[in-house]
């Protein structure tokens, strides 16, 4: 069923936009881990593991990492973690960005006493260390060696897990507030002697669902492979689900991301290893535990659908997640596998249908490695223009992790325009906005209703300085691309009328002219 | 048989252009608008605008405002770095606007009083290409705000505006708590006048050249009938 179920699609764009270790002595960072954060500012930002000031590797020196901001001028490196007294923080991925702007993220040693730290940096790259963990020593009772991204929870605070420390030194949930107080919510282990039913070592993220809750993984305990846990903001923890109930894991085995809620309120995430063929897992679970392995990796021959969502390096704990995209798909990356067995990105469907969106490294070795980058971590994120953005680990042309651009393959919208009776107004012109507005009348006079998001597009708009202030993008699948539109909420049912505004600007008051066109159906404009 | 003919043709021109392309009337409007709400102080701006639906400046309407009454407020200057286009005039004299350019825009400031009232001629020849002329009002508080939160769909917060897109276009009324419009009865446009009674006086021709005519052609038939064969 899985082999059934996996397809690969061709004509996906892939746009190599950084490549780290371009400046000497990779002071722009190396190896990038986590995921990539979309700022507020709209500019991305994100972590690498290596690089940065204390870099020469004739010393074997790989240097501590950096925080970087990636904007359409460049990269600007905001941090540079050797600049403080320690250089092996261990920076881990995916920084949050808090309601003030600043971003709050862990790393799994440095601090006072070098068992990892919760940090604070400013968009501006000014570095605060709000807490560093294991300040009593003995058994860290506060945690130990985070390895995941925090979530900003609705109540303001900050959550994450420890890999390490807490009362049974398994691992801990905890609470940190902007300001740096810290609270222990759960110690992992309670029951030492039957192997942790609650779970140990969690790796992953958590994840605040709609009712509240907070919902992560363990990477082992339960019944061996592992659990997913549900815990009240209090810290009472239930045990959803526990893997590798039966030997061979083929529910999957090494949870390890973190979770993602989809919008039918059940939670997707990913397994390090497990699955029907030993390489990772793809699955969901809903709020009372029950469990569905949407895909097993390695189901094709070669692994072509891709193989193991972490790089297999140390233990599992570069953060990843899967991504919910608004075509209601989930969209993640393989660290390896796929075509060039150099890793994928990959679509899943709610209900597991799992398509190769692309394989990396089509060309393979030095002195190029794969200059469109190799093991791709911390899965994806849709950014301007409806396109995926992630990290490749290593790869790019000095092969030292790349970030890149996957622009998907589209479907073009139907044109619906004979369906329907457009009545345009005259214009009026605003003196303070220096805008024209319109309006237009659209009737559906084709008897079926439409369906779908509907788009009203504006073909060749004259004078070539005016612009549609009020678009809502441009076309690029449904051709003639670059004409601005806006968006009709449908349905739009037989005989129904909408109306619709424009804005115009057109600085030097020219004649405004237009062809209209709408498109609708399941496709993309 | 020639000229019947040609007076024919004249009368088919006639007709059609007084049917297809003259409008029959003006809409003249009676619009008074509740301005209390705005600060005595100077600096309230009111802006009307004919903007040309075909955008190429064919100047086949115009609007005339006249009879205007501030309330008790003051007209204050008029706004030449945002009028353009056809317009001229004030709030004393009256203001004219024609559709002679894409954007024909009038904007005075005033000191408000209780209302602001006016009315409005306008003519209402239908444009080619589905884009009407659109005849427009929004009235600005000192600080640039709109005066008031209208239902105007592009969010511009206009008070009135009217497509011209039938010869009796509908006024839309953006801000009925605060905009009162009525219509005054209609006056035929002095262009329509001219060609109303142009076509008129052509049927008298035709009536009296084909009376003529068929005299003649009596005459002529009694003088073959005559004729032994």
């Amino acid at each position: 069923l899985c082999v059934a179920a996996a397809t690969t699609v061709p004509a996906q764009k892939l746009t190599t936009l950084y490549t780290f270790c371009s400046q000497a002595n990779c002071a722009d960072g190396a190896y990038p881990v986590g995921s990539l954060v979309l700022g507020k500012d709209g500019n991305f930002y994100g972590i690498t593991g290596f690089g940065g000031s204390g870099y020469n590797k004739i010393a074997s020196n790989f240097g501590g990492g950096t925080f970087f901001q990636l904007s359409p001028n460049g990269l600007a490196t905001l941090y540079d973690f050797c600049d403080t007294n320690n250089c092996d923080m261990s920076p881990n991925g995916s920084p949050v960005q808090g309601s003030d702007g600043n971003f709050y993220g862990t790393t799994g040693v440095g601090g006072t006493s070098n068992n990892g730290t919760v940090f604070k940096i400013t968009p501006g790259g000014m570095f605060t260390i709000l807490y560093s963990f294991c300040l009593g020593g003995g058994v860290c009772a506060d945690g130990q060696a985070p390895r995941s991204r925090l979530i900003h929870g609705s109540d303001g605070n900050f959550y994450g897990t420890t890999s390490a420390g807490g009362t049974f030194r398994a691992g801990t949930v905890f609470k940190i507030t902007p300001k740096g107080t810290l609270t222990t919510l759960y110690s992992f282990c309670t029951q030492p002697l039957l192997d942790c039913p609650d779970g140990q070592d969690p790796l992953g993220g958590l994840v605040q669902g709609s009712d509240g809750n907070f919902y992560g993984t363990t990477s082992g305990g339960g019944r061996g492979g592992g659990t997913i846990f549900k815990m009240a903001p209090n810290g009472n923890l239930t045990t959803l689900y526990s893997f590798c109930g039966l030997v061979t894991c083929p529910d999957g085995d090494t949870p390890a991301g973190s979770l993602i809620q989809g919008t039918d309120g059940d939670f997707y995430g990913m397994t390090a290893f497990g699955g029907v063929n030993g390489n990772g897992a793809v699955f969901k679970v809903a709020s009372d535990g029950s469990l569905t392995t949407l895909h097993s990796f390695c189901s094709q021959p070669l692994c072509t659908d891709g193989s193991l969502p972490f790089d297999g390096i140390g233990p599992p704990g570069k953060d990843w997640a899967l991504y919910q995209g608004p075509d209601g798909n989930f969209y993640g990356t393989t660290a390896y596998g796929g075509a060039n067995n150099s890793g994928t990105v990959f679509k899943i469907t709610p209900s597991g249908k799992l398509t190769t969106l692309y394989s990396f490294c089509p060309q393979v070795g030095p002195p190029n490695f794969c200059p469109d980058g190799a093991v791709p971590l911390g899965g994806v994120i849709r950014g301007p223009g409806g396109n995926l953005y992630g990290f490749t680990n290593t790869g790019g042309t000095t092969n030292a992790g790349t970030v890149y651009k996957l622009t998907p393959a589209c479907t073009p919208d139907s044109d619906v325009t004979s369906s329907l009776a457009i009545t345009r107004s005259g214009l009026s012109y605003d003196i303070h906005s220096k805008q024209y507005g319109q309006t237009l009348m659209v009737k559906n006079t084709s008897g079926n209703s439409i369906t779908g998001t509907i788009y009203l597009v504006l073909d060749n708009l004259s004078p070539a300085d005016a612009t549609l202030s009020n678009a809502i993008g441009k076309t690029s699948c449904s051709p003639p691309a670059g004409s601005p539109y806006v968006s009709i909420t449908g349905p739009l049912n037989a005989a129904a009328s909408v109306q619709v505004a424009l804005h115009f600007t057109d600085p030097t008051n020219g004649r405004i002219t237009y062809f209209t066109r709408v498109l609708g159906g399941a496709g993309q404009p | 048989m020639k000229s019947v003919k040609d007076l024919k043709i004249i009368f088919a021109v006639l007709l059609f252009s007084l049917t297809s392309h003259v409008a029959l009337t003006d809409e003249v409007m009676s619009t008074t608008i509740n301005t209390s709400s705005l600060p005595v102080t100077p600096g309230s701006e009111v802006v009307f605008e004919l903007n040309d639906g075909s955008g190429l400046g064919d100047a086949n309407n115009k609007a005339t405002l006249s009879s205007f009454s501030l309330g008790g407020g003051l007209a204050g200057a008029v706004d030449a770095v945002n009028s353009m286009g056809g317009y001229s005039g004030n709030l004393v004299s009256g203001v004219a606007l024609t559709d002679s350019s894409f954007t024909n825009l009038f904007a005075q400031f005033f000191s408000a009083g209780s209302t602001l009232s006016f009315t409005l001629d306008l003519t209402t020849n239908v444009d080619a290409g589905g884009t009407p002329d659109q005849f427009s009002m929004f009235i600005y508080d000192p600080r640039g705000n709109p005066m008031a939160t209208t239902t105007d769909p592009t969010g511009f917060n206009s008070l009135l505006t009217i497509n011209v897109d039938s010869s009796s276009p509908t006024a839309n009324n953006y801000a009925p708590n605060l905009v009162t419009v009525t219509r005054v009865t209609p006056v035929p446009e002095p262009g329509t006048l001219l060609l109303l009674g142009s076509c008129l006086m052509s049927l008298g021709l035709l009536r009296r050249k084909v009376s003529s005519h068929s005299r003649s052609f009596l005459d002529r038939n009694m003088k073959q009938s005559a004729v032994p064969e």
